[in-house]
Formats: C-alpha cells, sequence, structure tokens
C-alpha cells in the first residue's frame, strides 16, 4: 500500500486510527505490530514471512546477546552479532542484488533498523526488547516500513514502553501528514513529468537548457518525493506518539557537498557514520586510512540505493567530491560570497542525481555530455513549450526546496488546501478515459 | 493557551470528520455502472474470497472499485484541471489548453487507412476512389493554438478551404469533432476536386439544435471555458435511412432524441454504426463512403448528389467491407477519416459496451471479436 493512494488515506489510516485509539495503552504495540502487517501484506502477502522471521531472527539475537554480554561470553555475542549481520546482509545480497527475485518492499529499511538494533545491544547501548510485540511494532512499524526514515532502536525505545498520546501531537502529526501528502502528489509526482518528458527524448534532439530543465526538475522530483514521504511518516507516527527524527532539513540550501549530506537523508547518513564509518576507524587513522573510510562508506551508500552500475557511480561520485572538500575545495570556497557555494552544490547534485535517475551508466553519460553542453542546440522550441508549461511548478518546487514556504506550512489552511488538492489529484490519476473513447 | 487548543480541536475534529465521513458517504452511495464521460464500465464491489486475498487480486480488485466509485469523481477531476491552468499548464491529461476556449488533441497517424484506399482503387479504379483527409483541429486553427506549440499539416485542398474559413465557427471547443459547418467546407472543397457543384451554404436549412454541448475533450478535464453551440445545416432532400441492414429500428439522418445525452455529436447518423443505407430516391449514382465519426456530420451533404449511399465504418464492420461491398452494386468509393488507429474501440480496450458496439455486433454475428481487429 502506499501512503498516496485513496485505500490508503480513506480506508487503512481511519481504520487503524480508530482501533489504535481506542485500544488500551498495553495493547497499542500489539495494534500497530498487526496494523502493519496488514498493511504490508495488502495486495502483496508473499514477502510479508521474510519480514517475520527478520523480526523473529533479530529479537532471539538481541536476547542471547544481551544474555552473552551479562554473562561475559565475548565469544559467543561476536559470533551471534557476526550471525546476524551476515543474515542481514544475505537476505539483502539474494532479494536487492541478485536480480532474479522481485524486490519486497522496504527490505533495505528494516533489515538496517534490525542491524541498528543487534549492533546496539551487542556494544551495549541498549537493553535487549523482551517483548516481541513491541520490537514487532518496531520493525514493521507502518509509517516508515517503506521508504524511512531508518529508525534506530535506541531513538524509540521509551516510546516503545509507553508514549502519551494527545492533541498538541495529533494536530502537529497531521499537519506533517498533510504537507507530506501535498509534497509528494502535488509537487514530486507533476514535476516529475517534465522529467519523464524529457527523458524520452532522443538524445540527439536535446538542447542543453531542456536537459537542464528535466534534471533539475528530477532533483526536485526526488526531493518531495522522498522528503514527502518522510513527512508523512513522521506525521503518523506522531498521531500514534512516537517522535521519529527529520529525515530531511532542506538539503538544496546547503553551501557544500559536505553539508548537503548532513541535510539529505539524515537518517541514513547516520547510519553509515554510525555502524561503518566510526568502527573503521573514521579520520583518526590518518589521512590515507580516513580517504578509504569514505569511500568505502559512499560506495554502500552508492549500492544500498539500487542494484545497477551507475548507483555505485553515484556514490563513489559524492564520496569524490566529499574527499575533495575536505583536501581543499572548503577553504577554497569560504574565500568566496556563499552564493558561489550554492550554486556549486546546486549543479553538482544536479549532476549526480542525473547519474541516478537514468536506468544505466552509459545513459548517465549520455546526458551528462548534453548538460555539460555537448549539444548543438543551447534551446530550442521544446524547451520554450516545457518552460511555459512548468515554470511557475518548478519555480514553487524551487521555493519549496529550499525552504521559504517553511511559515506557510505552519498555517493549518494550508494543511487542509494541500490534503485537499491531493485527494483531486489523486482520484484524477485514476480517471481513464477509455483510451479510444474518441471514436 | 485557550486559543490554541481551540485550534488542536477544530483540525483534529476535522481530518477525523473528513476520513469518516469519506467512507460513511461511500458505503451510502449507490455504485454507478458506467461512466458516461470515459465511456466504460466501472469497477463493482468485489467479492471477499480466502484464495482471492491471498494472491493479491482481491486487493487489486477492491481498490479499483474503490477509486473508480469515489464520490463525485467528475467533480474531483475539475478541481485537479483548475488547479493545474492556475499553475500555467497548457497540456493536461492529454489535453492542450488553447486561445479563446479551444481544446486540442493530438491525433496519431497510422498507414491503416491509406491501405484501405489501396486496396479499393485496386478494385473500383482510381477514377470511382477519393479520399478525404480529415485535418486536426490544431493543424487548421494554427491562431488558437497555446504558444509554443504546433501541429503538423497536409496542404491538401480540403485543408486549404478549412484553413481559409478559419475564422469560423468549424471545430467544436470542447470535442475533437469539427462542426457541421467545417465539414461543409471540407465538403466543398472535395465536390470541386470531383468536378461537382457543391449545394450553396445558402440553400442549407441551418438551425441551432444544441447550445450546450460539451464533447471528449471537455470529458478528459471536466472544465470548458464555454460550451458549444451545435449547428445543423440540412440539405432538403428527404431519405430513407436502413441502419445496420434492418437490424436497427432507427429512421433518418439525424437523432434529436440523442441530443440531451452525455454524447450530442451521436445525433448525426446515431454515432457510429458497422453501416448505414441512404437512399435519396433522387440523382445518381451509388457512394460507398468508409469513415470514421468525421463523417456523420458531411455525409447529408452527399445526398444532394446520389441516389444511393452505403457508410461503412470498417472499425464496427465485422466482416470484409470490400468483399461485402462487391454485391452492392457500388459506382464510387470516398474514404473519409482521420488517419487514425482503425482498432475497434470494443476490442483494443476490452470493456468498451457502448451502444455503438452493441449494435454492431449485431450485424455479421459470425465473425468473433478477435478476427474484427484483423479486418484489414
Amino acid at each position: 500500500m502506499v501512503f498516496s493512494s485513496l485505500i490508503f488515506i480513506f480506508r487503512f489510516l481511519p481504520a487503524f486510527l480508530a482501533v489504535y485509539l481506542l485500544a488500551p495503552d498495553r495493547y497499542r504495540n500489539l495494534v500497530l505490530f498487526m496494523g502493519s502487517l496488514v498493511f504490508y501484506a495488502w495486495g502483496e502477502p508473499v514477502y510479508i514471512g521474510l519480514m517475520l522471521f527478520s523480526a523473529f531472527f533479530d529479537y532471539g539475537n538481541g536476547l542471547v546477546l544481551e544474555y552473552a554480554r551479562m554473562r561475559g561470553k565475548t565469544g559467543l555475542a561476536g559470533m551471534v552479532l557476526t550471525g546476524s549481520i551476515l543474515v542481514n546482509l544475505s537476505l539483502l545480497a539474494i532479494f536487492k542484488y541478485s536480480g532474479v527475485l522481485p524486490l519486497p518492499v522496504g527490505i533495505s529499511f528494516y533489515t538496517f533498523q534490525t542491524m541498528s538494533y543487534t549492533i546496539d545491544v551487542y556494544r551495549g547501548g541498549v537493553k535487549a526488547q523482551k517483548s516481541l510485540t513491541a520490537f514487532g511494532a518496531y520493525v514493521a512499524m507502518f509509517p516508515q516500513l517503506i521508504a524511512g526514515p531508518i529508525v534506530r532502536y535506541k531513538d524509540v525505545e521509551a516510546e516503545l514502553k509507553h508514549r502519551n498520546l494527545n492533541l498538541r501531537d495529533g494536530y502537529e502529526g497531521i499537519g506533517r501528514f498533510c504537507m507530506g501528502l501535498g509534497k509528494k502528489v502535488l509537487l514530486a509526482n507533476q514535476i516529475g513529468l517534465l522529467w519523464e518528458t524529457v527523458i524520452k527524448l532522443p538524445s540527439g534532439e536535446l538542447s542543453m537548457l531542456t536537459a537542464w530543465l528535466g534534471s533539475t526538475a528530477f532533483a526536485l522530483q526526488l526531493y518531495f518525493d522522498f522528503s514527502g514521504y518522510s513527512d508523512m511518516a513522521v506525521g503518523m507516527a506522531q498521531m500514534m506518539g512516537f517522535h521519529l527524527q527529520e529525515n530531511f532539513h532542506y538539503p538544496y540550501w546547503s553551501g557544500s557537498i559536505t553539508e548537503f549530506w548532513r541535510r539529505w537523508h539524515i537518517s541514513l547518513g547516520q547510519w553509515f557514520r554510525e555502524y561503518v564509518y566510526i568502527p573503521l576507524g573514521g579520520n583518526r587513522k590518518g589521512l590515507l586510512l580516513q580517504i578509504r573510510n569514505i569511500l568505502v562508506v559512499w560506495m554502500l551508500t552508492g549500492i544500498w540505493h539500487g542494484r545497477g552500475w551507475n548507483f555505485l557511480a553515484w556514490g563513489l561520485y559524492f564520496g569524490v567530491l566529499l574527499i575533495l572538500e575536505k583536501w581543499f575545495l572548503l577553504k577554497w570556497l569560504s574565500r568566496f560570497p556563499s552564493a558561489v557555494g550554492h550554486l556549486y552544490t546546486c549543479a553538482a547534485v544536479i549532476l549526480g542525481m542525473t547519474v541516478f535517475a537514468v536506468d544505466s551508466l552509459p545513459d548517465g553519460i549520455r546526458m551528462i555530455a548534453v548538460l555539460l553542453g555537448g549539444t548543438a542546440k543551447l534551446w530550442d522550441a521544446e524547451t520554450l513549450w516545457l518552460l511555459s508549461n512548468y515554470g511557475v511548478l518548478l519555480l514553487a518546487g524551487v521555493f519549496g526546496a529550499v525552504g521559504s514556504g517553511k511559515r506557510l506550512a505552519a498555517y493549518p489552511v494550508v494543511w487542509i488546501l494541500s490534503f485537499f488538492l491531493s485527494v483531486a489529484y489523486i482520484v484524477d490519476s485514476a480517471y481513464n478515459p477509455f483510451l479510444y473513447f474518441r471514436f | 493557551m485557550m486559543r490554541k487548543r481551540k485550534k488542536e480541536v477544530a483540525v483534529c475534529a476535522l481530518f477525523a470528520l473528513t476520513l469518516y465521513g469519506m467512507w460513511m458517504v461511500d458505503f451510502l452511495q449507490e455504485e454507478h455502472l458506467y461512466s458516461e464521460w470515459e465511456k466504460r464500465m466501472l469497477a463493482q464491489k468485489p467479492k471477499w474470497e480466502l484464495e482471492a486475498v491471498l494472491n493479491g487480486s482481491y486487493e487489486k480488485a477492491y481498490e479499483e472499485w474503490m477509486t473508480d466509485q469515489f464520490p463525485v469523481r467528475n467533480w474531483w477531476v475539475g478541481v485537479k484541471t483548475r488547479c493545474e491552468m492556475l499553475s500555467g499548464k497548457k497540456e493536461i491529461n492529454g489535453i492542450y489548453l488553447g486561445k479563446d476556449g479551444y481544446l486540442f488533441s493530438d491525433q496519431v497517424r497510422t498507414a491503416e487507412w491509406d491501405e484501405l484506399e489501396d486496396r479499393m482503387t485496386e478494385q473500383y479504379g482510381e477514377e470511382s476512389v477519393s479520399r478525404i483527409h480529415v485535418p486536426a483541429a490544431g493543424s487548421v486553427l494554427t491562431e488558437k493554438l497555446p504558444c509554443a506549440l504546433s501541429f503538423p499539416a497536409e496542404k491538401d485542398a480540403v485543408w486549404e478551404n478549412l484553413y481559409g474559413h478559419r475564422e469560423e465557427y468549424i471545430y467544436y471547443r470542447t470535442d475533437h469533432h469539427w462542426t457541421m459547418l467545417g465539414a461543409y467546407y471540407a465538403y466543398e472543397a472535395w465536390a470541386k476536386e470531383r468536378g461537382m457543384e457543391p449545394v450553396p451554404l445558402s440553400e442549407l436549412q441551418a438551425e441551432t439544435v444544441k447550445e450546450d454541448f460539451l464533447g471528449t475533450h471537455y470529458g478528459r478535464l471536466h472544465y470548458a471555458e464555454q460550451p458549444d453551440v451545435m449547428e445543423l445545416y440540412a440539405p432538403k432532400v428527404e431519405c430513407r435511412v436502413v441502419y445496420d441492414l434492418g437490424e436497427s429500428d432507427l429512421t433518418g439522418l439525424y437523432q434529436p432524441g440523442l441530443l440531451s445525452s452525455r454524447d450530442a455529436y451521436r445525433f448525426f447518423l446515431d454515432g457510429n454504426h458497422a453501416a448505414v443505407q441512404i437512399d435519396t430516391g433522387r440523382g445518381e449514382g451509388h457512394l460507398a463512403v468508409l469513415k470514421d465519426s468525421f463523417a456523420n456530420c458531411l455525409v447529408p451533404f452527399l445526398t444532394v448528389h446520389y441516389q444511393k449511399i452505403t457508410v461503412v465504418d470498417p472499425r464496427y464492420f465485422r466482416a470484409d467491407p470490400a468483399a461485402w461491398l462487391q454485391n452492392q452494386g457500388v459506382t464510387e468509393v470516398l474514404i473519409l477519416a482521420q488517419d487514425t488507429s482503425l482498432s475497434t474501440p470494443g476490442v483494443a480496450g476490452g470493456v468498451g459496451v457502448e451502444s455503438d458496439q452493441d449494435t454492431a455486433s449485431a450485424v455479421f454475428t459470425d465473425e468473433t471479436a478477435v478476427e474484427k481487429k484483423g479486418i484489414l
């Protein structure tokens, strides 16, 4: 089920919230767990077993790890942790990277969540969760199940035990949900049409400005899609009494790539930092090792996003930029007005996202060539047509992405409008005048 | 503090009211069977079966049912159209928003009508076969197109004549068809090319038959700046008209009863039929018209010239129209279409149970629907 569907908004959500709010406090984890299973199984019941396995497996691992740690059996603890990580990574390898099986929804998110749990129990950072329903609710929690944020167990440990339901959280949660829905339906999907139009044009007929319009559109689409989903997740979790951390913080308003990655998909960056970069030694073991660590983290970040060489290239591209920034670029940029940094960041991100957007690496290289001026025409009739159709929307997107609309998003009237228009757009997308109706 | 609290209560209550209210409305409203604007059957409530739930087909059917039956769907579509227009979009749901309320759509060219023409030429000789390419509205009304958009045009005599009259009301704003006046100018150019004397416009009986016509383009957007006026220019010729070889009780070239339906263009020749036979009892010759819906409002002008006219819509004709025509004593053939695909709506979409389709299937029922698709 996706959030931006009528079935979710007008069936699942009201039904779930009714049961959840009416249930006594001690049953709410169970309601959340069961509700999330229904959410996950709806329309694609096959993979529910996989998620349940993942949850039960690491629930057990957590208990054993704690036992081993208490008794000082470090050998056993090490073995269990290694086993847990190996199994989780194998699941990812088989289902995500083998390319034989259809991708189970959310697998990249819940495997990372359960790994954060076992690692933290191993380190002694958190206590093992004794309640299977509480742990199940954590792993399967439907607001963040399909598109994050990647919630670390330690961040919700207390709220899994007890959470306050209050009007304030309901109110704010509704606002976040409505605005997130609008980001996804009104901005991401609509701006995405521009990218789809551009990518369908034969690359020989593409003018440079059309290509930039297309790539900018994709960068905005990706942001609004992803952050809209995160907003809806944070909002719905808040309605239930969870306070998840923010996953995006106006990333396009960054003066450098280093800053960009502190503001984009924050929970993923944090995960890699905490569980890969720092354990590898971070920046404390000399420059060479630091460069190696950065490259490892960014290769992993790249392939976490998907199967295909373009994702690896995309990750390494950012890794290299980050190394360059640490080496001299940041110092160098600081000598110029901040606008230079913003422009450089936007251009670098848009180029990078183009590689992310295409289906294969050669397609990406072709597109980059056009973006960098490897084409005869600067602009043409197509550019004008697209600009006249999408100009206002793009502008709205840019202003929204850098946070100029922050103030607006605090007004309930705007929430209502966003929700209401989103429903109209969703209804329209399922309105199919019969293809051959004309005759 | 108190005010803040009131606001919180109001928002939470409104949210709950919207979610549960819509559910209630959905629950209470009567199910719709058919969408007139979309011309398709709407999904109906699926039955709960364990097997269907487990393989996911129940969920899929439920979602389809829910979206198809969503309360006031058309109204929501209109809201979305207006919102997109506010954002300056000129192309919405495949429709281009032109000037003065004109709506345009693309035309996909295919060679299928050309192949039909070749076969007819083989059969009847070049002299006896003629062709009218119906230009898309966008290729004629160039000044009405949104900026930075252009349509390709095939600049033949018909197009020239229409283009010369582009200031007049020759295409509907809210529909993809030409008006009867547009059809007249096409007929005029065609008749002159054939060495015939076209009936002057002044000799036709002009009458406004509908003042609030909303066509297919409107149906995609649920928005129109202004509705269309449907005008009739009727030649004074008495005709005997037989639809579908007498399997239909209809008579006459015009069907005033359909003017109040969603598909008012069916006023002309009752929309699309597999075969319509017209006997004027005057003039001479037997003309076969192989056509799409654009011909429906042009055929009346032809009654001035021919004693018999057989109108065939190959898309609804289940047998080979060329073979069938051979035994009808045809002397001339006119092929009139917008060169779009010949695929039949019912076969291509799988769900079209338009009345057109029913009547079509009443004729030549010995052929299967699948063979129908391969008529050419």
